[in-house]
C-alpha cells in the first residue's frame, strides 16, 4: 500500500478537499489580516502577467513580476508538497512535475496576454486546455509526471479562494432557484441516461446508475462517489470514467465556442428585442451549470468567458454547479444505495449504507467555500458610514473589462440641488468627492447634468470610488485573491489536457457512449431552456 | 451502518483500497476528479468478484485480511 496515507492521520489531512480548504483559507484569512490592519502582504507578490505586444514589453512585465512568481510558487509549490505527502505520495515526482506546471501555466498566461491572442478572444483558461490536450495527446506523458497533476485539488482550492469573491448576499437571492433549476435537471438528467442504458441499450442497471450520475450530479466525482454506493462492477468505473471525460472535454470545446457567440460583446445591454439565443455573461454561467458534467471541465469555460465579460458567469456557474448539483452527492449515493439493495442485488445478501454516506461523500471543499464567503461579507458588511469616494479629474475609467480615459472639467458643472449635500468639486486637489454610497438613481441625477462625455465617466469613476466594497476592500483584498484563483484555475486546466490522452479513454464500446449521448441531448436544451426562459430574470440580474 | 464492522469489506484480504492502484486501474480518473477526494472516500476493489466498494460493504466470502 505505498500510496496509502497513514490509517492514523485525521481525516482532515487525508484528503485534497481538506487541504484545498486549509490553504484556500490560509490565504484569505492573511489578506483580511493585512488589509484590516493597513498592510497588504498578499497584493505585492500575488500577480499575473500584463498585456503586451512585443518581446521587450513581456520581458519588462517578467522582470517587473519575477518576485511575485517566484513567492506564489514557492507559497503553493510548499503547501502542496506537504500535502501530497501527508497523503501518500511521492515528494520527490510531485515536485519535479509541479516545476514543469508552474513554468507551462506562466507562459500560458504570457501566451494569453499577447495582443494577438487578445485580438481571437483567446484567454489563458482555453489556452491552457488546448495547449495541454495537444502535448498530452502527441506525446507519452511520463509516469511520474501524473504525481503533480491534481486537476481536482487545484480546482477545489481555485473555488474556496472564489468563495471570496462571491457575494453571500447572491447566494441567498438566487440559491434557492439553483437549487431548483438543478434538480429539475438533475433528476431528468440520471433518469435519461439511466433508462437508456437499461432500456434501450440492456446495460446492467448499476452501470446505467454510475454512467447516470456522470451526467446529472458532478462527473467523474458522481460516477466513482455512486459507483461505489452500488457496488458497480470495477470495469464498469473504468468506461464510465473513460465516456464521462471524453464528454466533458468536448463539451468544454462546444459550450465555451458557442456561448462566446451568443454573449454580445461588454457592455451592450441583452434586450427582449434579441433574437432568443442571445444571452448574458450569467445565463450563460447558469446554462454551463446545468450542462457541463464537472467542475473542472465547467470552470474552464466561465474562466474563460470571464476574460472578457467580468465574473458573472463564474458566479452563475459556481451558483448552479456547486451550490445546486455537487453538494447532493452525497444523497443520490444514500439514495441509489438502498435502490440497490432493494432492487439491483438481489441474492448478493447486503444491507443498504446508512445515511452517513450523505456525509461522507459530501465534497467538503464546499465548506471552505462557504466559510469563504460569509468571512469576506462579514467584513464588508462593516464598510465606514462615512466613507467619502474620490475620484480624480484626469483618470482612466475601467468597466467589463474596458478603459476608458478622460480629462473632465467640472468648472461649470451644476451640481443638482438635491444631491449638493453630498457631491463637491476641489479644484485645487482636482477630484470629485461623493459622501457615502451612490445609488444607481442618483448617478443618473449626476450624469443628467453633465454637459461632456468626460464628465461622464468621472461621474461613473465617482459611483465605482463612493462604493467602500469594490473600491477598497475589493482592490486591496479581494483582487489579489482572485489573481490567485486564476493561478489554480489555469494549472489546473493544464492539467486536464495534459492527462487526457484520447487513445487511453476510448476503450469503451458504444453502448454506453451513446446512452450518455442521449443524455446529453436531453441536459443541454433543457438547461438552456430553464435558463435562459424559465428562470431568465434571476440568472440575467447576475452582474448588473 | 453495517452491524458487523470487523467483518465487511474494509478488513477483507481481497479489499485494495490503495490510491495509487486505483490510479493505474481506472486510467483517467485524475483528468476530471481524483482518488484523494471525499468522492471516491476510502471505497476500493474487491479482487474476487471485481467490484468497487464501500469498505462498510460485506459479502459471505470475507477472509480476514492477515
Amino acid at each position: 500500500m505505498a500510496g496509502q496515507p497513514a490509517k492514523h492521520q485525521s481525516k482532515l489531512f487525508r484528503t485534497e478537499d481538506y487541504w484545498a480548504i486549509w490553504l484556500g483559507l490560509a490565504i484569505i484569512a492573511v489578506a483580511m489580516i493585512a488589509f484590516w490592519t493597513g498592510g497588504t502582504i498578499i497584493k505585492p507578490y500575488a500577480v499575473t502577467p500584463g498585456g503586451w505586444s512585443s518581446i521587450g514589453e513581456a520581458m519588462k512585465d517578467f522582470a517587473g513580476h519575477l518576485g511575485g512568481y517566484t513567492a506564489i510558487f514557492l507559497g503553493f509549490g510548499a503547501v502542496f508538497t506537504l500535502s501530497i505527502s501527508i497523503m501518500g505520495r511521492s515528494v520527490k515526482e510531485y515536485i519535479r512535475g509541479y516545476v514543469i506546471i508552474f513554468i507551462g501555466a506562466l507562459l500560458i498566461f504570457y501566451l494569453a496576454g499577447w495582443e494577438v491572442m487578445k485580438k481571437w478572444d483567446l484567454g489563458a483558461p482555453l489556452l491552457a486546455l488546448v495547449i495541454g490536450l495537444l502535448i498530452g495527446n502527441s506525446i507519452k506523458i511520463p509516469k511520474w509526471m501524473h504525481t503533480s497533476m491534481r486537476t481536482e485539488y487545484y480546482i477545489k482550492t481555485g473555488i474556496v479562494l472564489l468563495g471570496a469573491t462571491l457575494p453571500l448576499t447572491l447566494i441567498l437571492e438566487a440559491g434557492g432557484i439553483a437549487f431548483l433549476q438543478a434538480t429539475i435537471v438533475s433528476i431528468g438528467t440520471w433518469l435519461t441516461i439511466y433508462l437508456a442504458a437499461t432500456r434501450i441499450f440492456k446495460l446492467d442497471p448499476r452501470f446505467g446508475a454510475v454512467l447516470g450520475a456522470g451526467g446529472a450530479v458532478c462527473g467523474v466525482s458522481g460516477s466513482i462517489a455512486i459507483g461505489g454506493a452500488v457496488k458497480a462492477e470495477k470495469d464498469h468505473i473504468a468506461i464510465g470514467i473513460g465516456v464521462v471525460s471524453v464528454w466533458a472535454i468536448a463539451m468544454i470545446l462546444v459550450l465555451t465556442v458557442v456561448t462566446k457567440f451568443m454573449i454580445p460583446p461588454p457592455g451592450t445591454p441583452v434586450t427582449p428585442a434579441d433574437p432568443w439565443y442571445i444571452i448574458t455573461p450569467g445565463e450563460a454561467g447558469a446554462w454551463v451549470g446545468t450542462s457541463e458534467y464537472a467542475d473542472a471541465a465547467g470552470f474552464a469555460v466561465v474562466a474563460e468567458i470571464a476574460q472578457r465579460y467580468g465574473d458573472a458567469a463564474i458566479q452563475a456557474f459556481t451558483l448552479m454547479k456547486v451550490i445546486g448539483r455537487d453538494i447532493w452527492v452525497g444523497l443520490w449515493a444514500f439514495i441509489l444505495s438502498v435502490v440497490s439493495c432493494m432492487y439491483w442485488e438481489k441474492g448478493e445478501g447486503t444491507r443498504t449504507l446508512g445515511v452517513g454516506v450523505i456525509w461522507d461523500r459530501f465534497p467538503k471543499f464546499v465548506l471552505g467555500f462557504f466559510a469563504a464567503c460569509v468571512l469576506v461579507s462579514a467584513i464588508a458588511a462593516m464598510a465606514p458610514a462615512g466613507h467619502i469616494g474620490k475620484a480624480k479629474l484626469d483618470d482612466v475609467y475601467k468597466s467589463h473589462g474596458q478603459k476608458h480615459a478622460y480629462k473632465a472639467d467640472f468648472s461649470n458643472y451644476q451640481v443638482p440641488a438635491q444631491l449638493a449635500g453630498k457631491f463637491a468639486y476641489d479644484p485645487a486637489a482636482q477630484v470629485i468627492t461623493y459622501k457615502g454610497k451612490m445609488s444607481r438613481e442618483e448617478l443618473q441625477i449626476l450624469l443628467s447634468a453633465a454637459v461632456t462625455p468626460d464628465q461622464e465617466w468621472a461621474l461613473k469613476n465617482l459611483k465605482y470610488k463612493s462604493d467602500w466594497v469594490e473600491s477598497v476592500l475589493t482592490e486591496k483584498a479581494i483582487a489579489p485573491i482572485k489573481k490567485l484563483r486564476d493561478w489554480t484555475f489555469v494549472l489546473c486546466f493544464l492539467c486536464i489536457g495534459l492527462a487526457t490522452r484520447f487513445k487511453d479513454l476510448a476503450t469503451f464500446g458504444m453502448k454506453p457512449f451513446w446512452a450518455f449521448a442521449i443524455g446529453v441531448m436531453v441536459n443541454v436544451p433543457l438547461g438552456f431552456t430553464l435558463t435562459s426562459v424559465v428562470f431568465k430574470n434571476y440568472w440575467a440580474a447576475i452582474g448588473h | 451502518m453495517n452491524p458487523h464492522p470487523a467483518t465487511t469489506c474494509g478488513n477483507c484480504r481481497h479489499f485494495d483500497n490503495d490510491p495509487l492502484m486505483l490510479e493505474g486501474v481506472f486510467k483517467g480518473i485524475n483528468i476530471l476528479s481524483s482518488v484523494h477526494g471525499c468522492s471516491r472516500g476510502d471505497a476500493g476493489i474487491c479482487g474476487l468478484h471485481n467490484l468497487y466498494l464501500l469498505p462498510v460493504h460485506s459479502c459471505p466470502d470475507f477472509m480476514r485480511r492477515v
